[in-house]
């Protein structure tokens, strides 16, 4: 019965004073864990993108451009290790201006198995374990998945991979 | 290694695929007795069977055929639900063993054992043939519920799919000539594609042996070089050393002559590891020139030998002709026999395959159009026995096949006339034609001599399928034809499609991939204007070819001009055409493949393959970009200018939508650019009409009623006669899993109805057929 007294007790106004404002305080938001992703830049910005999607960073590889499609975002086609894949610019996927400056890197992205595309950026900043992330608002097709905050507290644009492959599907068929 | 398979009699290859089949029937008959049995063994004991007994009819036993069709007739029964008895299985298992008996037998044996156990074989099979009627045991295929009707029925849809598959009867050959998908040229030689990519390649153990021999001397190579990129870095950080050092004495202001005897003994020391490390380098250099040449030698055995394992003889792909020959000709009266020489030539399986279909087209032409009947050969003076001669041989690299009829040759009247009956060209016109020109005509699509349709010819469909069927195979074929004494079609292909030899040149700033089959000559020529010719003209060995620039067709600018001589590409002979390149670079071996399918159709683009560097380069289809600078089909200068002079192919487009007044915008746009358009309302009606008239080009919707776009699509992608149509989608769909669907059901483009308002929708139709003729 002694349980029965203690939680049957009458509360001081102290105590309900101190639970109220422990339960005003507003709860740190717990951190989404993203699992790793890939920074590039690309003119002048920062993105990012989940590496379960990424195969391997490269030389620029060599583009064999394809007739009739110049000044589209297919770029043409490369081969990476004995197979040959479309390469898609993703500028003028991401609505980004600036030129199409010789590319430092080649990511080559996998879409699902077989299904590889190769896309030039400007420079790779590495891996990072993402742990902090910002939900960007709810853009209907977009391809930005949210915000990643680097160590510099600089602000990354998350690509949403399949809004990403989406685009370029669309785009070089 | 090709020999290999040049050695091998047809039943040596029957004892090669008697290995595979046995094995299925023992291990899945055991299994049936242990009560193991499920729906996908009993389907393999079927197949397996059905494959022993094709197999057995080709070799001529059929003892053996009427043994493995009552196995295969059993199972068929136990697939229904006729689950197989205890002593049925001990049955079918002593007919594995007979068959096991046969495949260990040298070919001598045969007839012996045939006359030793053909009784005893007979009983047998009397014991396997199921009475109808028998009581139904227990079924040991608990799953299998089918209605008895509907699985027999299943069963027997199985067999006559398999029997249309296999058996080369001659009745089988011509529904597969009528009928047959001929996958598209490049479709089997994708990566990690279906079709042929399924099927197993046979290799004789000592090739397989010298394979793996090569493979292991490859990897030694491998290991002896994946060392070397260290020993250099560690010479090289050693020089870097030593030479700092030498800078380090010479900067303190030491030079040679000043030493100390301590720096003497430093710079002496420094010198002979100097020495020792160039030294190093020099043989690592050696080393490294011997591993590349060593590499080089190995890889290209590796290459050759594994090549070999794709090369059949000719013999295998001619199965059921001399069969096929002797049935049509019984049933047209006539007396013929065919003669096939070269049969151990060596042709790439593929190839081989795609032979079998316009071969067989030529086989029926020549029964049933050029060689006569007995008795007006004895007429004619002639031997009342007609012979066709089906030869293959290697030249130049090239595989060549004729087919020799000794018939009455093309009748250049009734060819005249017929012409001129079609409204193809006026008298005038046809008296000027040569004799080349005139024969060219026999491959245009729906062009036959023939007044009445036949069983098997006078459909005219046949000699631009065929002709179009070779294309597709990497070849081209030719005609010679002389009256009375009769008719030699000649097939040019490339002896493997793995490896295609090609001409690289350069047009605009791109570098491009030219097949050599389809180059007639190559020259420097200086194009020259000519009244009455939108084309540029040059002459090259007493013909005369409309000049059209490589890079422009391209999309690049051209660099053409009339009176600078440019290098050029001559394609098709008397009606070819001159592409102009800015280079030609060299000729080069290259292994091709399929351009991605998410690209879509690249005009003038038929495939993609690697260099030497590993980058990617591009194949042109020539045929393709000929019909784009011409406007229409490849023909000589001459017919063009009949053809074009009559108005007669003005390209013509099938327009399908259920909407009114979509068909009727988009009829009005094709008219005005010049093309001439018929409408469908629906996937089914343009289905009938694409089947009984000619078409350039399919403009269909996606969503229509009784057949929609997508299906219109790919039974048109499955027709033998239709595959190679090109094909644009237009829908309101625009997403890209929409768009997707379409070009997977292979729809060159896949265009939204918006696009309309803009260029896109004429540029797809010009990239496809050309530009039209506005009025």
């Amino acid at each position: 019965m002694s349980e029965k007294n203690i939680f049957e007790r009458e509360l001081t106004a102290e105590y309900r004073e101190e639970f109220a404002r422990m339960l005003a305080v507003e709860p740190k938001p717990v951190p989404k864990r993203m699992g790793s992703i890939l920074l590039f830049r690309l003119s002048g910005r920062r993105f990012a993108l989940p590496t379960t999607v990424l195969v391997a960073v490269t030389e620029p590889l060599h583009i064999a451009p394809i007739p009739h499609r110049t000044g589209t975002a297919l770029l043409g086609l490369v081969a990476f290790e004995g197979e040959v894949l479309p390469c898609c610019a993703l500028r003028p996927l991401l609505d980004l201006q600036g030129g199409a400056e010789a590319s430092a890197k080649t990511l080559i992205l996998q879409e699902t198995k077989g299904r590889n595309w190769a896309v030039p950026v400007d420079e790779v900043d590495g891996m990072r374990a993402a742990t902090e992330v910002q939900l960007a608002p709810e853009s209907a097709g977009s391809s930005s998945a949210g915000h990643y905050i680097d160590e510099d507290g600089t602000v990354v644009d998350l690509l949403d991979a399949e809004a990403l492959f989406k685009l370029m599907r669309l785009a070089v068929a | 290694m090709s020999d290999d398979f040049g050695d091998l009699s047809l039943f040596d290859l029957f004892k090669m695929e008697a290995e595979d089949n046995l094995r299925v029937l023992q291990d899945h008959l055991l299994a049936v007795e242990r009560g193991e049995a499920t729906p996908a063994m009993l389907e393999e004991l079927m197949r397996s069977a059905h494959s022993m007994k094709g197999a057995a009819r080709i070799v001529g036993l059929d003892l053996v055929v009427s043994l493995t069709h009552a196995m295969e007739d059993r199972f068929v029964k136990a697939q229904a639900g006729k689950t197989i008895a205890h002593e049925e299985i001990g049955n079918l298992l002593k007919a594995t063993d007979w068959l096991a008996g046969l495949s260990g037998l040298e070919e001598s044996g045969v007839d012996g054992w045939v006359e030793a156990n053909q009784n005893a074989i007979h009983v047998l099979v009397a014991q396997l043939v199921p009475v109808d009627g028998d009581a139904v045991v227990e079924s040991a295929v608990a799953d299998v519920e089918m209605p008895e009707g509907e699985s027999d029925r299943q069963a027997s849809d199985q067999i006559r799919q398999a029997e249309e598959e296999k058996v080369p009867s001659a009745e089988a050959l011509r529904v597969e000539t009528e009928h047959e998908s001929e996958n598209a040229f490049l479709d089997a030689g994708a990566m990690g594609d279906g079709g042929h990519r399924q099927q197993p390649v046979r290799l004789s153990a000592g090739g397989f042996d010298r394979i793996l021999a090569l493979a292991s001397e490859a990897l030694v190579l491998s290991n002896q070089t994946s060392a070397m990129p260290e020993t250099l870095d560690r010479n090289w950080r050693t020089l870097v050393r030593i030479t700092g050092e030498i800078r380090a004495l010479d900067a303190a202001g030491v030079d040679k002559d000043g030493d100390t005897h301590e720096q003497a003994v430093i710079r002496a020391g420094l010198r002979a590891d100097w020495d020792r490390r160039f030294a190093d380098f020099e043989h690592i250099i050696m080393d490294l020139d011997r591993a590349a040449r060593e590499s080089q030698l190995v890889t290209s055995r590796l290459h050759t030998e594994i090549l070999g394992g794709r090369l059949r003889p000719f013999s295998e792909g001619t199965a059921g002709f001399v069969r096929l020959v002797r049935d049509l000709a019984e049933n047209m009266g006539k007396s013929v026999s065919l003669q096939i020489e070269g049969a151990g030539t060596t042709v790439d399986r593929e190839v081989l395959d795609k032979l079998k279909a316009p071969l067989t087209h030529l086989l029926q032409n020549a029964v049933d159009h050029a060689l006569e009947t007995p008795e007006l050969r004895r007429e004619l003076n002639k031997a009342e026995h007609s012979t066709l001669l089906l030869s293959a041989n290697h030249e130049h690299g090239q595989l060549v096949i004729t087919l020799r009829d000794d018939g009455k040759g093309i009748n250049r009247e009734e060819l005249r006339t017929r012409i001129v009956d079609r409204e193809l060209a006026s008298a005038t016109m046809v008296s000027m034609l040569s004799d080349a020109e005139l024969l060219e005509f026999i491959f245009l699509p729906g062009f036959s001599t023939r007044t009445e349709v036949s069983e098997v010819s006078g459909r005219g469909f046949g000699l631009n399928v065929v002709q179009a069927m070779v294309h597709e195979a990497g070849g081209s074929v030719s005609v010679k034809s002389e009256a009375g004494v009769g008719t030699t079609f000649r097939l040019t292909l490339p002896v493997t499609r793995s490896m295609v030899r090609t001409v690289r040149v350069r047009a605009g700033s791109d570098t491009f991939a030219v097949p050599l089959v389809r180059i007639e000559a190559i020259c420097v020529g200086t194009p020259q204007e000519r009244e009455g010719s939108r084309h540029l003209m040059v002459e090259e060995a007493g013909n005369t070819y409309p000049v059209v620039s490589l890079s422009s067709l391209l999309g690049q600018e051209s660099t053409l001009r009339a009176g600078h001589a440019s290098p050029m590409l001559l394609v098709g002979k008397a009606g070819g055409v001159a592409f102009q390149v800015d280079k030609v670079l060299d000729q080069v071996d290259l292994a091709i493949r399929k351009v991605d399918p998410r690209i879509g159709k690249i005009p003038g683009v038929s495939s993609v393959a690697l260099d030497e560097n590993g980058w990617p380069l591009l194949l042109l289809d020539m045929e393709a970009l000929m019909q784009t600078a011409l406007g229409t089909t490849p023909m000589s200068e001459s017919v063009q200018e009949v053809v074009r002079g009559l108005g007669h192919p003005m390209a013509h487009i099938l327009v399908v939508d259920d909407s009114a007044t979509v068909r009727e915008q988009v009829r009005r746009i094709l008219v005005k650019a010049g093309y001439r358009v018929s409408t469908a309302q629906n996937g089914r009606e343009a289905w009938n009409l694409l089947r009984t008239r000619s078409y350039d080009l399919l403009l269909s919707d996606v969503d229509m009623p009784q057949m929609n776009g997508i299906e219109l699509v790919t039974k048109v992608r499955a027709d033998a006669v239709l595959e190679r149509m090109h094909i644009v989608l237009l829908s309101y769909k625009d997403r890209p899993e929409d768009k997707q669907r379409g070009l997977d059901a292979g729809a060159d483009y896949y265009l939204t109805k918006g696009s309309f308002q803009n260029e896109t929708f004429l540029q797809a139709i010009v990239d496809l057929i050309g530009k039209g003729e506005p009025q």
